[in-house]
């Protein structure tokens, strides 16, 4: 009977599971550890605690088991500093390698890395293995140096800009996450042609959301993203190889794209492992539940599998209805609601936005109004193949 | 809400678990999966899992749906007792489905969890395939052992859901390439026999995970047998 009951079980939240998107992206959190002490870093208090490859391999055999018939997946390398846990990457890299081959799937895999980690060796075989890295560099040594520090408190601009090179030896295609703070808000322009001119092709610029930023500093902000927007829009029309995600389409065909859409891929078509094996919907949600022993979404484990699917329903959920602060707001379908987990730290709903995203999202969506796409095309298939 | 009735019922190779669906329908998934599951093994002489599971349920809140992992389960879902009811009156016709998504195990059983085809054209074979044995073969072969219709409201399952049905999908197929791959599978079962159908896909069959053009190609030489 126990065992009846136990079919029984297993069978119906499969049924269930069949009636959300198939998971084709898990991102790995192999480590709480980081050799840098950014002072904006959601992760929080740094810790050794890794993933194990036997907890990483169960994820692996979970992401290609939950993507059913999808035929390309993705696997990302998160931390801490990923790279502190180069030994594991390489064997989950081979381990996931064979797995998807068997099952004729495409595997991609991509990394957010400070860069400081890498040598020769490291780099050969992520260019080897095709691990994509996407590099956290704020901008010019003043700037960067000004959060992103080791723990003596050293500044590591000059390793990671002398490591752009070795990088783009091996993957020719370069993206950058930028973070940018209050105080640098003037120098966002500068910093982003810095590193345009240092090679960089992709950009991912975010403000620092954890700081206060008063109203000059975003009108400031406004300011400095037209200036990008103009020297992006004159790039592209020379087909120079430059993607800025945000440029690529008009207002209207985002929020026509986005229309009936809430959220984000987390929970979704996406999840993100701990190194306990647990699984949360995505990294920002694994880090709160850890600060604040707030397991909410906390979707499971790989030894099991996603166990929470009323967690999981709740984070598919679609209806205006549900999200009333949102619902007569003219760009709720460009952002689709904010970041579920940065609402749901803030408002304890993750259907209630967060006040100071929605400034940042007004000040983009004012930037798209009316704005011609010029780099819909310009960067060609180089920027998606790569 | 009373929480709707949970049945696990065992038949042969078939274990069913179903939410808020009458018995007699959970006999009739049963006994249809189990005879399926039968018939391609002897028809088609295919490697079957040793059991098949069902996940079947009612909830007026959940999608119709009925798909399969492709390996040995098959998961179905109504919004109501209406849809349950024979095709005419319901649209959905449920003994062919069933056989088709047991067509679907028997091609790819033995392939990895979460297998993916290489492409759409690849996808077209493994749903023509499914189409073909299920209508052409296997509703003949479940009207035989059964003699009447399996399904609890009675309807003539043979005409409505077995090989005419197939030359309905054959005549109004709406893409011509997917049309054009049901007519190898009926041409090469007309020149070589189940039998042969059933060899190629069980020996080949994991070509449509690199090289569905291989594939087709032995269905072709096949079918001019």
């Amino acid at each position: 009977m126990a065992l009846q009951k136990l079919t029984a079980d297993t069978l119906f939240r499969g049924l269930r599971m069949r009636r959300f998107p198939a998971i084709d992206s898990l991102e790995l959190f192999v480590t709480h550890d980081c050799n840098l002490r950014c002072r904006y870093c959601f992760v929080g208090k740094k810790k050794s605690v890794s993933m194990k490859f036997g907890t990483a391999k169960r994820a692996v055999d979970m992401l290609l088991r939950e993507s059913r018939s999808a035929k390309a997946v993705t696997i990302v390398f998160f931390g801490g500093e990923p790279v502190l846990e180069y030994g594991l990457i390489k064997k989950v890299a081979l381990y996931a390698e064979k797995k998807a081959k068997a099952c004729g799937k495409q595997l991609t895999f991509h990394m957010t890395t400070n860069g400081t980690l890498i040598d020769k060796e490291k780099m050969a075989f992520f260019g080897r293995h095709k691990i994509r890295l996407l590099l956290s560099i704020d901008g010019d040594r003043q700037t960067h140096d000004k959060n992103r520090r080791t723990a003596s408190g050293k500044g590591t601009f000059d390793t990671v800009e002398s490591n752009i090179g070795l990088i783009k030896k091996h993957q020719s295609w370069l993206g950058v996450r930028m973070t940018v703070c209050p105080s640098e808000t003037g120098k966002m322009f500068d910093n982003f042609l810095f590193l345009l001119r240092k090679g960089i092709n992709q950009f991912i610029i975010e403000p620092n959301h954890t700081a206060r930023w008063a109203r000059r500093d975003l009108d400031e902000y406004a300011r400095q993203w037209r200036l990008i927007a103009d020297l992006y829009d004159k790039k592209t029309a020379e087909k120079y190889p430059l993607r800025l995600v945000y440029f690529e389409n008009d207002f209207e065909l985002i929020t026509k794209a986005n229309r009936h859409f809430w959220g984000c891929s987390g929970g979704r078509n996406g999840v993100t492992i701990a190194p306990s094996g647990d699984i949360y919907p995505c990294s920002h949600f694994l880090c709160s539940a850890e600060h604040k022993s707030d397991y909410t979404w906390l979707l499971g484990n790989v030894k099991d599998g996603i166990s929470d699917l009323d967690a999981r329903e709740r984070l598919n959920r679609l209806e205006d209805d549900v999200r009333p602060k949102c619902s007569s707001c003219r760009i709720k379908d460009l952002c689709t609601g904010g970041c579920p987990s940065e609402n749901y730290d803030t408002n304890k709903s993750v259907f209630e936005p967060c006040a100071r995203r929605c400034e940042f999202q007004m000040i983009l969506a004012g930037l798209l109004s009316g704005r011609t796409p010029t780099g819909k095309h310009a960067y060609g298939k180089t920027g998606r193949d790569n | 809400m009373e929480k709707p009735e949970e049945i696990i019922k065992d038949r042969g190779n078939i274990t069913v678990a179903a939410r808020g669906i009458g018995m007699r329908y959970v006999y009739a998934l049963a006994a249809i999966a189990d005879t399926a599951r039968r018939g391609y093994r002897e028809v088609f002489g295919l490697r079957m899992p040793s059991r098949i599971y069902i996940a079947a349920e009612k909830d007026p809140e959940g999608p119709n749906m009925l798909n399969t992992d492709g390996r040995n389960t098959v998961y179905f879902s109504c919004r109501s007792d209406k849809d349950l009811l024979p095709p005419k009156k319901s649209g959905y016709s449920h003994i062919f489905g069933f056989s088709h998504e047991l067509g679907h195990i028997a091609f790819s059983g033995a392939f990895p969890a979460g297998f993916a085809l290489k492409d759409a054209s690849a996808d077209m074979v493994y749903q023509a395939w499914a189409d073909y044995s299920a209508a052409k073969r296997i509703i003949p072969f479940i009207a035989d052992v059964y003699g009447g219709c399996p399904w609890p409201n009675i309807y003539d399952f043979l005409a409505e859901e077995g090989p005419r049905h197939l030359s309905g999908f054959l005549k109004s197929h709406a893409s011509p390439q997917a049309g054009s791959v049901l007519k190898l599978f009926d041409a090469a079962d007309k020149a070589a026999g189940p039998k042969q159908v059933g060899r190629l896909v069980g020996t080949f069959g994991r070509e449509l995970m690199w090289e569905p053009e291989a594939f087709t190609e032995r269905l072709k030489k096949l079918a001019k047998r």
